[in-house]
């Protein structure tokens, strides 16, 4: 399991639009992505209701991690990943 | 003048035409357990779901901008296995395929109570779904039946991007008893540029056939008014006097914000957050002045106003590693970061000056000066303005947003060289009202009369202590409220730069005097909207 962080920066936070981008990439890695807001539960990265329960807004932080031990995957899905939610 | 209704406009062109009442939605069924196998009640699920998916790809095939994401959105949740695994369990139950589908997206409700803003109103989209996917259990068709020709202003409790989707033409205008001004139907009415009144509490009282004017620049409908009742872009019946009686600047908060404000006198306010939202370790200098430089070069020319960052808990940057706070606008945020964080502030004005000075010897006409947020008392004004004019800033200001700073003003002269106001939070401190809790929103109109007349203290307070005076918030951004900002005695106004046009305008079609008596009519009302109407009024 690989973890990494990053901010929201788009303005309307994780749904709509950000979200449903960020489960289509998730949904097209080669392992499973989990997503939570540090400090809380974690939730599947390509299910956008559960994005949605999140409620995670701008300026908020995500805890993402990859069911992978292959680094070089891990910064690639994670690099897709924060194009979806960052301008 | 017929009966006047009240809500809240969007657009600002008035229409007039008769009512269209769209019926009310079909109360979804009471909750049945099924005397068929769990499979069957499940395949049943499984078609609705594909159906419905079927129906949204016709849809946003019909549909463009905004819609068409709103739409998307709306389709990729219908369609998220998430939710056809949880209604299998309760088919497992034993419940039927209606019930299941009601009870699964129970659950994700229930994960999303006590959101606000725009997660609270997303349980509308899950709402719909679960409505349209019960409807196609049920076998019932469900469409909107408008005239083929003419014009109709539609009036419903409530609307939902599909029903706005199959809109004509015919349809000139919307009146909704709900809605907000960030719900779907404010949104989706602005981007097609229909005229609508949402939040129109009375609109069930609105008779079908009845013509009605809607007049969204005055949030009012008139039932079998005339449009000359309604007001237009007042400015432009009214001669101009060719130059604007106070400076309007633009409000900034990247490189693109600036180089659309190119027409404005200058930059009120340049929010200095989204530079370091994504940064997780402390910027170098050298980075920030090249930030701020570009920045600059990028504003139009004349002074601009740097706010040093306003940070707190609800807006957190990585590298201040600020606490979470059981009440963030109540807590560590704005100026009050500096004290724990000295030393980046320190070097933040030190980056400005220096970005200033590089960008000048370029040749651009510009003047930097810097500004702090969230000030509450004398001494946090004295060591802001002590450790910008070290760092060699000249013109220093605090930012007007505690009620607690307004009394002691008199005591910041020679202190300090302006104020600029930030009308959104003075509005939350001064009512008490969270500003992203939309049950107490009503409070934060800034035509309230307390909070006009805290402003005019203000203007007055600054002016007879040689303290110069502006208006940052959303309110300078108002065209008819920046007439009653000069009116108050303040010396400019920053609004969102696709406003700067329309309130320069504004502002080119009064002179001191009658400003004044716009400003002195809207103080002396009693509430919001007709503070509003009393200024209006004054130029008719």
């Amino acid at each position: 399991m690989i973890t990494k962080e990053c901010v929201i920066t788009v303005k309307v936070g994780l749904h709509a639009r950000p979200a449903n981008e960020f489960a289509a990439v998730a949904k097209s890695a080669p392992c499973e992505v989990l997503v939570g807001k540090a400090g809380q539960a974690q939730v599947k990265g390509n299910s956008p209701l559960r994005l949605l329960t999140l409620k995670a807004h701008e300026g908020d932080t995500l805890v993402i991690s990859f069911d992978t031990d292959d680094a070089q995957v891990a910064e690639e899905i994670f690099a897709k990943l924060v194009a979806t939610i960052t301008e | 003048m017929g009966e006047v209704f009240t809500g809240i406009g969007v657009g600002s062109t008035a229409v007039r035409a008769p009512i269209f009442r769209l019926a009310a939605r079909t109360a979804l069924p009471e909750l049945a357990k099924s005397s068929h196998a769990a499979d069957a009640e499940f395949a049943k699920v499984q078609s609705a779901i594909a159906e419905l998916e079927r129906v949204f790809a016709e849809k946003i095939a019909a549909a463009d901008g905004q819609l068409r994401d709103i739409l998307e959105a709306q389709a990729a949740l219908a369609g998220d296995p998430e939710l056809a695994d949880t209604a299998a369990q309760f088919c497992k139950e034993g419940w039927n395929a209606a019930s299941s589908i009601q009870l699964a997206m129970q659950e994700f409700k229930v994960l999303l109570q006590g959101a606000e803003g725009e997660f609270g109103e997303r349980v509308a989209d899950l709402d719909e779904i679960v409505y349209r996917l019960v409807q196609i259990v049920n076998g019932n068709t469900d469409h909107v039946s408008l005239p083929k020709s003419g014009a109709v202003i539609v009036v419903a409790h409530d609307l939902t991007p599909m029903d706005t989707v199959a809109f004509t033409d015919v349809v000139v205008g919307v009146i909704t008893e709900k809605g907000g001004p960030t719900s779907h139907t404010a949104i989706v009415c602005r981007s097609r540029g229909i005229p609508a009144l949402v939040a129109c509490k009375k609109a069930a009282q609105l008779v079908d056939g009845d013509v009605v004017v809607l007049d969204p620049d005055n949030s009012q409908v008139i039932v079998g008014g005339e449009l000359a009742e309604a007001s237009q872009r007042w400015w432009e019946q009214r001669q101009n006097l060719g130059r604007s009686l106070i400076p309007v600047m633009a409000n900034v908060g990247s490189v693109k914000d600036a180089q659309q404000a190119s027409s404005a006198a200058g930059v009120g306010l340049l929010r200095t957050e989204l530079f370091f939202l994504d940064k997780t370790t402390t910027p170098t200098r050298q980075e920030q002045i090249d930030l701020y430089a570009t920045t600059f070069a990028a504003c139009p020319d004349g002074e601009i106003i740097v706010r040093t960052l306003d940070a707190g808990s609800d807006k957190p940057i990585p590298f201040l590693h600020m606490e979470k706070e059981e009440n963030p606008a109540l807590g560590v945020r704005g100026q009050r970061v500096a004290e724990v964080a000295p030393d980046f502030y320190r070097e933040q004005v030190e980056a400005i000056g220096i970005a200033a000075a590089e960008v000048q010897k370029s040749g651009k006409q510009i003047s930097v000066s810097v500004m702090a947020p969230m000030i509450a008392t004398i001494a946090e004004a004295k060591d802001f303005a002590a450790m910008a004019r070290a760092a060699g800033i000249t013109r220093v200001g605090v930012m007007v947003e505690i009620p607690a700073i307004v009394s002691v003003i008199p005591q910041l002269k020679g202190v300090i060289d302006f104020v600029s106001v930030g009308t959104n939070d003075l509005s939350q401190y001064l009512f008490a009202a969270d500003r992203v809790n939309s049950n107490v929103a009503h409070l934060l109109n800034p035509w309230e009369p307390a909070l006009l007349s805290t402003l005019a203290q203000i203007a007055q307070l600054a002016r007879e202590n040689s303290i110069k005076s502006g208006v940052c918030g959303e309110a300078a951004s108002d065209p008819l409220l920046a007439v009653v900002l000069a009116g108050l005695g303040f010396d400019s106004v920053s609004a969102s730069p696709s406003s700067v046009a329309d309130v320069v305008q504004a502002l080119s079609v009064v002179d001191a005097e009658l400003a004044r008596s716009v400003a002195a009519s809207a103080l002396s009302a009693h509430d919001a909207q007709s503070s509003k109407q009393a200024a209006r009024k004054k130029l008719a």
